[in-house]
């Protein structure tokens, strides 16, 4: 990650450490819309995270940060991903951990189980040029919605975002 | 293909045999019979040695702890060996095997009275048994059954995979699973997050530089929007244009500046501008004027002080001259003092000569008695001697001497007085020559300066400070010229802070860039490269140990479908119970749980079973696996190690009936210490049987046998 970028993920983390998650989620979406994804839901309360649609593929993403080396991955979000692969989207985990000479891991998530995950082992799982579009468009939005959201820091800036998300016309199911 | 059975055993210096000993086991049946330590298992494991060699003692190959540090050769032997004799139908097959204390141990097997041939897998494949499957269909030890009866899951688990040939398997994902996975990945953690650390504190400190430069030059009033290498290149290009005007105007060649279109040139283009700027603070015409100006000040204003300083010492010292030449009787005063000096000398010799007169005089009339009268040489009267003498001593006793040395020290001091004030007078003479001849020097110099010819009417100092007002006039007159010259330059000298501000802030920003390039440098690609394939190693282990562990799970499953009603079926004749005639080992339970089912119901045998039951449950398996014909082996032999432990007689009777119907299909080898039980198997199996009895045991001989 760009040391620009890094530092504002870091400042993000520390002044929303409740909300980061979900801060990250909503700028995924976003990064994904950026991307060149035509439908792009984002369901902030419940469900798999992200629906991706568009000539680069249909996909659903459950979207996890972390400090540390792995990720929770919960019986409800395989159970979940699992319902959207029913529905016809291949489902994907979007990993992000907090630290300079880390970046999104976006990796199959068809196999996955519910355990703590080891950042690096999705790496074996990535989908390198998606993955790639991610970490470009993410950066990206970071840099020109961070100041932002710091700034002007109103109570929850998932408000904000929502606001943000909704000039993009990503749908917020929730 | 049929199947080998078990023909005869030649064996020598193997555990308790010592000397050697040929075992006819040629019988469908063969029952060893006697007590602890008589031999028997001596035997029975000399079997399993004979073919599979020292792995047999292996406690890892079985999980068999009975066989923990086993001593193989005999204590009171240098060497032993074990012969097998197999036949079937239609071949021989005779496998040996030696063992010695030093020196290289044989092993063959021959096929057909053939070639003896020394590949230990050859035999393994012709007998299509390995060693772990060996202990499942051949060979029940009573260890095994032990374990399969104890609750713990581990031991169950292990006794299960033991009975159905699945040791090996486990032991290979045990294997797997001790590589510490976890500990061999956090040591690339840590190493990354060694470098990460590092990287983020040199990140945190590069930003809160690069934070304090941006507030300096928003302070300073420079726009954000110069904030770059353009913005930089554009202020560059300012003060490039200002030097080369102001060098034109100071007539000093054009500077020569680096390309500042780059960060580069921009970097070698700060100093270059900041020294051509200082230069040209002293190039300009008028501070050169007012450098000269300076300079001729100074230098006036020395010879004047020098002039001043000169022309007042004169004055003083001519002042004192004129007072010292006041005194005007000095040379007379010193003619009449060297006069009455002369007097008094000359007085002092007068007297010193009357004063020797007198002592002659006196010496004379003390020498000689003068008798009349005589005239005294003093008084000139006529006297006597004696007179003239006192007159003498009068004469000499009065201090004439003493008044004339007092007067005479007295002018000498009045005359030194007088020569010093001369040479004070002399002194000032000279003095006032050599400042008159300064002060003259003085002057010429002025006027050298001046460029004009003073004459000594001339009043230099005056002369002097009318060019100096002069120049202070010139002086003030420049003064505001250079004012002006030092206020264009500054302006470019802001523009040079400017540049050096936004300069430093491109360099902070270029130092945070470096450090994300830190992770496409060569030596971070192959950490990072390193960790992937560590991951991908791991990942792959735990993909095989699943595998694997499905494999085991899978196999086991097949093994025991294959027999399952063969289990129920010994498990109901062993144990007759009316309650529970089925046993099943329910494989989807982690636990492994071993049941016991009728019709309706389902309990857990260790829950409800008697130890008796248990063991049964143990040798159902053992038994049902043994006898299977699905499991192909081409050992028709089936050896069991006191498999009556534990059971009461009606069970052991139960045993041997089962045991009887095993004998159908298999030779069976059975070893135990119970006496009713081999009673028991006598009666019940219906085959021709043949008893060894294992009578006594001794260290230096071994057992001693008897066959019935």
């Amino acid at each position: 990650m760009q040391p620009a970028a890094f530092l504002s993920v870091k400042k993000l983390s520390e002044l929303f450490p409740y909300d980061f998650g979900k801060l990250c989620q909503i700028l995924a979406a976003l990064a994904f819309r950026a991307a060149g994804f035509t439908h792009v839901v984002c369901r902030i309360s419940e469900g798999v995270d992200i629906d991706l649609d568009g000539q680069l593929g249909k996909y659903a993403v459950e979207v996890k940060t972390t400090r540390g080396e792995e990720i929770d991955v919960a019986e409800k979000d395989v159970s979940g991903l699992a319902k959207r692969k029913h529905d016809g989207y291949k489902p994907l985990i979007a990993a992000l951990r907090i630290g300079f000479l880390s970046d999104w891991v976006l990796a199959d998530a068809g196999s996955l189980q519910p355990s703590h995950i080891r950042v690096e082992r999705l790496k074996l799982l990535a989908l390198d040029n998606l993955q790639s579009e991610l970490q470009k468009n993410f950066a990206e939005v970071l840099m020109k919605l961070s100041a932002k959201i710091i700034t002007e820091r109103v109570d929850s800036p998932i408000v904000f975002l929502r606001s943000v998300l909704e000039a993009e016309r990503i749908q917020t199911p929730d | 293909m049929s199947s080998f059975t078990l023909n005869s055993i030649r064996i020598r210096g193997f555990r308790g045999f010592v000397k050697e000993e040929v075992v006819s086991t040629q019988a469908p049946c063969v029952l060893l019979s006697g007590g602890n330590r008589s031999g028997k298992s001596s035997l029975i494991n000399a079997i399993e040695w004979c073919l599979f060699g020292k792995k047999v003692a292996e406690v890892t190959t079985y999980h068999l702890r009975e066989r923990k540090d086993w001593q193989i050769l005999n204590r009171n032997s240098p060497d032993g060996y074990v012969e097998l004799t197999f036949a079937s139908d239609t071949e021989t097959l005779i496998v040996f095997r030696e063992i010695k204390k030093k020196g290289a141990a044989n092993f063959y097997f021959q096929k057909n009275g053939g070639t003896r041939e020394q590949d230990e897998a050859a035999l393994h494949a012709l007998l299509h048994v390995t060693p772990a499957d060996f202990l499942s269909l051949v060979h029940l030890h009573p260890e095994i059954i032990r374990s399969f009866v104890v609750e713990q899951r581990r031991y169950r688990e292990d006794a299960l995979n033991r009975l159905l040939g699945l040791s090996d398997l486990e032991n290979l994902i045990d294997g797997i699973q001790k590589v510490s996975s976890e500990q061999f990945l956090a040591s690339f953690d840590s190493k990354f997050e060694d470098v990460e650390i590092r990287l983020e504190e040199r990140l945190n400190t590069r930003q809160r530089d690069l934070q304090q430069a941006t507030d300096t030059a928003k302070a300073d009033a420079i726009e954000e929007s110069l904030f770059n290498e353009a913005g930089a290149s554009t202020i560059c290009g300012e003060i490039a244009k200002r030097l080369t005007e102001f060098s034109e105007e100071c007539d000093v060649p054009t500077p020569s500046l680096p390309n500042f279109m780059i960060l580069t040139g921009q970097r070698t283009f700060l100093p270059t501008a900041r020294s051509t700027l200082e230069n040209l603070r002293i190039k300009h015409p008028s501070v050169q004027s007012q450098k000269q100006l300076i300079s001729e000040q100074q230098a006036l204003g020395n010879l004047r002080d020098a002039y001043v300083e000169s022309a007042t010492k004169l004055q003083d010292q001519e002042k004192q001259l004129k007072k010292a030449r006041a005194k005007e009787t000095i040379e007379e005063d010193l003619k009449k003092a060297r006069t009455r000096l002369k007097q008094q000398k000359d007085r002092l010799a007068q007297a010193e000569r009357t004063a020797k007169i007198l002592s002659e005089a006196l010496e004379y009339f003390q020498k000689f008695a003068i008798k009349g009268s005589i005239r005294c040489p003093l008084c000139l009267s006529d006297t006597t001697a004696e007179h003239v003498r006192e007159h003498a001593e009068q004469e000499l006793a009065k201090p004439l001497f003493r008044d004339i040395q007092a007067k005479i020290a007295e002018i000498q001091k009045h005359i030194e007085k007088l020569e010093d004030e001369l040479d004070g007078r002399c002194r000032l003479e000279q003095a006032a020559k050599r400042w008159q001849k300064k002060t003259q020097d003085n002057a010429l110099e002025i006027g050298k300066a001046l460029r004009r010819v003073l004459t000594s009417k001339d009043d230099p100092v005056a002369i002097l400070e009318k060019r100096l007002q002069v120049i202070v006039e010139q002086q003030n007159k420049i003064q505001a010229s250079i004012q002006r010259w030092h206020e264009r330059l500054e302006i470019v000298n802001g523009s040079i802070a400017k540049l050096e501000l936004i300069l430093r802030i491109l360099d902070f920003k270029q130092q945070l860039d470096s450090l994300s390039r830190v992770s496409q440098t060569p030596a971070f690609a192959s950490l990072q490269n390193a960790r992937t394939a560590a991951e991908k190693f791991v990942a792959d282990l735990d993909t095989l140990s699943a595998s694997l562990v499905t494999m085991v799970r899978d196999e086991r499953r097949s093994k025991l479908d294959a027999v399952k009603h063969e289990i129920s079926h010994i498990f109901k004749n062993l144990t007759g119970r009316p309650d529970f005639a089925n046993l099943e080992i329910d494989l989807d339970d982690p636990d492994l749980s071993v049941s016991v089912t009728n019709q309706s119901e389902s309990a857990k045998a260790t829950a409800l079973l008697n130890q008796g039951d248990l063991n049964c449950a143990a040798l159902s398996i053992f038994l049902a696996v043994a006898g299977s014909t699905g499991l192909a082996h081409r050992l028709g032999l089936v050896i069991l190690d006191d498999p009556g432990q534990s059971l009461d007689t009606h069970h052991k009777a139960r045993l041997a009936e089962v045991l009887n119907s095993l004998c159908e299909r298999k030779q069976l080898l059975i070893g135990s210490q119970d006496d009713e039980f081999i009673e028991l198997a006598r009666q019940a199996i219906s085959k021709k049987k043949k008893l060894l009895r294992f009578t006594s045991w001794d260290p230096n001989t071994g057992p001693v046998l008897e066959t019935e």
